[in-house]
């Protein structure tokens, strides 16, 4: 080991830096004794076979400028392509052997490939925990047509009933949207979130996820003041030149409200009462049915329950868009325009009939006072 | 769709595009009152959705055990985590996509924080739904784990056997035997099975307080009053024409008619249960317990045959039973084997892959969890798989008696060794195990065999027994003393994971969840 040239060659900073482990190893003369494992049975042989010269012709790194920096680790080859073809070769071979592991349920399948009014079963919504009530204790008796029995404590929802209302519920919002209606689906609950918004997206409809503040209907000059608005044909094309109408309209109420969570929407079904607007509702044991105009009885607490309803009667609006847009191409348009932007029409066209006059004559004054 | 997007801030969006359209919804609401009852109403039972929920994972829940009761705890210090004797509801585990948004079947979602960041996702469920309106649930990774342990150990249950008995140095009978594990047994065989079944339809009279004794007198031995002098009337002319027979032979005369039942008068009866109250009340509580199905109550205990030797009858012959295994401490309240192993029997032979057929089962890891002398003087306890067990009984590892230089002392048996990590464990080798009437599993050890314990280290991966017996052969002879107790008692990293099956002293095997 010859280090009195070591700082004459690499300087103050080496020498000030202590000696690394990599460069011990170029300073020792000495092969150590360590067996190393090498993956190529090929490589280790050739390294192996001549130890002897190995060692002999083996020279210090500081001695031989031209010497290639020794590696510490053996070299792996890559056998990435022959691991592949094997991997390929066996699967071949044996890739269809053995049972098939079938997917039944996923929840979320009803986000995937949300159920419609066709699919509602007695096997789905049992799946989906609709029977499950709420402890015997808190019922409101209003519910007993509903309920099949008792049991571990909870009242248990007739299947039946559920799937009849259920199927009802979602010709009603068919029949809405084909009326061009506006639907609002409410769900206010933690985790209802997806649910409305899926339901909303595919009936076309409005969503609500958050409170509801109290007065949107009853104080909407207040709290809907300067919310945009549109008028559209019915091809939903937007209808241009009704600015001045919209600036001075009231603000819009929706043609039926679908709430998932009655029980903390209280205020808004007892809104939609005062002006009429048909509400559907999930109506759990301890729910009172009377709140809403059309009441589905199931567990409104399990959110894949939920998901079913949300989804069938989001799926039942869409069938209801469709319709009403095939319709439309076809001339026939189920609904008339409301009142109030018949009126503002009527006078639309009065002024301008007037303005109209007023020009004429105005036309023919300037005219007799030229002949004259 | 535009104006939908506008002013974000409000909670509320409502698409307002369709202003034009209809203000009013088509008038379905005339049909609201039709509602479709019939079907539900009128034939309930064939219903399809009832069908559907009677066939429902819902309804297929067992109804919970009685919780178990020992008035003993009232004065002793309990601990409110401590894990029930045996458990009293269904396990209910999901599947990991389900578990991700909390849906375990019930009625609504359980909360995610505590059952989804859980190694073992296993509940049970007290209340689907409370006043409260929150599910009821807890872990039920302790008794789930404890069985799956238990079961590792590949143990059959076995018969109780009293202390002080003859059968107790004798082989344990299985729960199984054929002659023990009948529960549909004809009227006639009531009597002759009474010392070996475990079900009877009348209580365990030594384990009744006094007020459950009154309200069994009241509800159930009083209206049963005719039927009981019917049973002696039969009885006492079974008796009287035996007797007259026996009259008869030695009389050389011929036989006499036979006694019927109608035959007595109640006169006469009333006469016979006088005397048999006032001469031979062994008689009249073996007719008594006969007549109720009451359990077996020892010999040696106040209504016994030995407690009352004084009080027997001159000149009668008395059929003396043993006491059978539930007399001592009563009948257990499920199968003895209450569904814990359907094993009939331990007496297979382990097989290893390289040291071939082995003596003895594999030895389970044992921790001292109360030594002898702490804060008093115990009987020391070990933990196995779980229970709670005696340390074994008489001369062994756990308690050497005289002093003797072959045998050592486990170090954390006697006193608490602050110097093992986690408390003292051994290996020991589980013999039998038993339910006893309050629902507990008793555990019988025994010392496991020293090649055994060796053989079970090198296969957890504590110990290179293979390597260090290879090295023998060739090293200077050394006693099998020294090579075995002289090296560290560290355990090596080996394949074994901490907290897994294997780490417990437990034989390997993946949990079916």
């Amino acid at each position: 080991m010859i280090i009195r040239e070591f700082g004459f060659r690499h300087g103050r900073k080496a020498l000030a830096t202590p000696l690394r482990q990599t460069w011990l190893r170029t300073l020792s003369t000495e092969t150590s004794g360590t067996p190393v494992a090498f993956a190529d049975p090929a490589l280790e042989s050739a390294l192996q076979g001549s130890p002897d010269t190995r060692t002999v012709t083996k020279t210090p790194a500081l001695f031989n400028q031209a010497a290639k920096p020794t590696r510490r680790r053996p070299v792996i080859p890559d056998t990435t392509k022959e691991d592949w073809e094997a991997a390929q070769e066996l699967r071949r071979n044996i890739g269809r052997v053995g049972s098939r592991i079938q997917r039944t349920y996923s929840p979320f399948d009803v986000f995937r490939n949300p159920p419609g009014p066709k699919d509602v079963t007695l096997e789905l919504l049992m799946a989906s925990q609709a029977h499950m009530g709420h402890h015997t204790s808190v019922w409101n008796p209003a519910n007993a047509r509903y309920i099949y029995g008792v049991r571990e404590g909870i009242h248990i929802i007739s299947l039946e009933e559920t799937a009849a209302h259920l199927r009802r519920a979602a010709r009603v919002v068919e029949e809405i949207a084909y009326r061009g209606g506006l639907i609002l689906f409410v769900g206010t609950r933690p985790g209802q979130t997806q649910i409305v918004t899926q339901a909303a997206r595919l009936a076309g409809a409005c969503q609500l996820f958050t409170k509801w503040i109290p007065g949107t209907i009853t104080n909407s000059d207040k709290i809907l003041n300067r919310m945009p608005m549109k008028v559209v044909d019915q091809f939903d094309q937007e209808l241009q030149g009704f600015n001045s109408h919209l600036m001075e309209r009231r603000a819009l109420v929706p043609d039926l409200v679908i709430c998932l969570n009655p029980m903390e929407n209280f205020t808004m079904l007892r809104e939609c009462g005062h002006v009429n607007v048909p509400t559907i509702g999930v109506i759990d044991t301890n729910a009172e049915p009377t709140w809403v105009t059309y009441a589905i009885p199931a567990n409104d607490d399990s959110l894949r329950c939920l998901a079913v309803i949300g989804s069938v009667l989001g799926r039942a609006g869409q069938a209801g868009q469709r319709r009403r847009l095939e319709d439309a191409k076809k001339g026939k348009v189920e609904w008339t325009t409301p009142m109030e932007i018949q009126q503002w029409m009527t006078i639309q066209n009065r002024q301008a009939e007037y303005a109209a006059r007023a020009a004429r004559e105005k036309q023919e004054e300037n005219a007799s006072a030229a002949s004259a | 769709m535009g104006a939908r997007a506008v002013r974000l801030q409000n909670p509320i969006l409502i698409d307002q595009r369709r202003l034009l359209k209809a203000s009013r919804p088509p008038n379905l609401g005339a049909r609201k009152r039709a509602q479709p009852l019939a079907m539900a109403t009128t034939s309930r039972s064939v219903s399809p959705g009832a069908a559907l929920l009677r066939a429902s994972r819902l309804f297929s829940m067992p109804q919970p055990l009685p919780t178990p009761t020992d008035h003993s705890q009232a004065t002793k210090h309990k601990s409110n985590t401590a894990t029930a004797p045996y458990p009293t509801h269904l396990s209910i585990t999901t599947p990991y996509t389900s578990r991700l948004v909390g849906d375990w079947g019930f009625k609504r979602p359980l909360p995610l924080k505590t059952t989804l960041k859980t190694t073992i996702p296993l509940v049970r469920v007290k209340k689907v739904d409370s006043i409260e309106q929150v599910t009821d649930f807890q872990s039920a990774s302790d008794h789930t784990i404890t069985l799956e342990k238990f079961q590792e150990m590949n143990l059959s249950m076995s018969v109780p056997v009293p202390k002080n008995s003859s059968e107790s140095g004798k082989v344990p009978r299985s729960v199984f035997e054929e002659d023990g594990d009948v529960t549909a047994i004809p009227k006639s065989q009531l009597a002759k099975t009474e010392t070996v079944r475990w079900k009877f339809r009348g209580p365990w009279l030594a384990g009744m307080t006094d007020g459950q004794f009154d309200e069994y007198l009241k509800k159930t031995v009083r209206p049963k009053r005719s039927a009981f002098r019917n049973f002696v009337k039969q009885h006492y002319a079974a008796e009287l024409e035996t007797e007259q027979r026996q009259k008869a032979a030695e009389e050389q005369r011929e036989e006499p008619v036979a006694v019927r039942a109608q035959d007595i008068t109640d006169k006469a009866l009333t006469n016979y249960l006088r005397e048999l109250r006032q001469q031979d009340r062994v008689t009249l509580f073996r007719l008594v317990s006969r007549f109720l199905d009451l359990a077996p109550v020892s010999n040696t205990s106040p209504a016994g045959f030995l407690y009352q030797l004084e009080e027997l009858k001159p000149e009668t012959r008395y059929e003396v039973k043993n006491d059978g295994p539930y007399a001592e401490a009563g009948p257990p309240m499920t199968h003895p084997s209450a569904g814990l192993s359907y094993l009939r029997t331990q007496s297979y032979m382990d097989n290893h892959p390289v040291y071939g057929p082995q003596a003895s089962h594999a030895p389970v890891k044992a921790r001292v969890i109360l030594p002898k002398n702490g804060s008093g003087s115990y009987s020391p306890k070990l933990g196995v798989a779980g229970i709670v067990a005696n340390t074994p009984e008489g001369e062994s590892a756990f308690n050497i008696k005289g002093h003797s230089a072959s045998r050592r002392l486990i170090p954390g048996v006697d006193n608490f060794d602050p110097e093992a990590e986690g408390g003292t464990k051994e290996y020991v080798e589980p013999m039998t195990a038993a339910i006893d009437p309050s629902g507990k599993i008793q555990l019988k050890l025994q010392d496991a065999a020293e090649i055994a314990v060796n053989v079970q280290k090198e296969r957890v991966g504590e110990a290179d027994a293979f390597q260090k017996a290879v090295e023998e052969v060739s090293a200077p002879a050394k006693s099998y003393y020294q090579t075995q107790f002289t090296k560290t008692r560290t355990p090596s990293s080996g394949s074994a994971r901490i907290g897994s099956s294997i780490s417990y002293g437990l034989s390997g095997g993946g949990r079916s969840l």
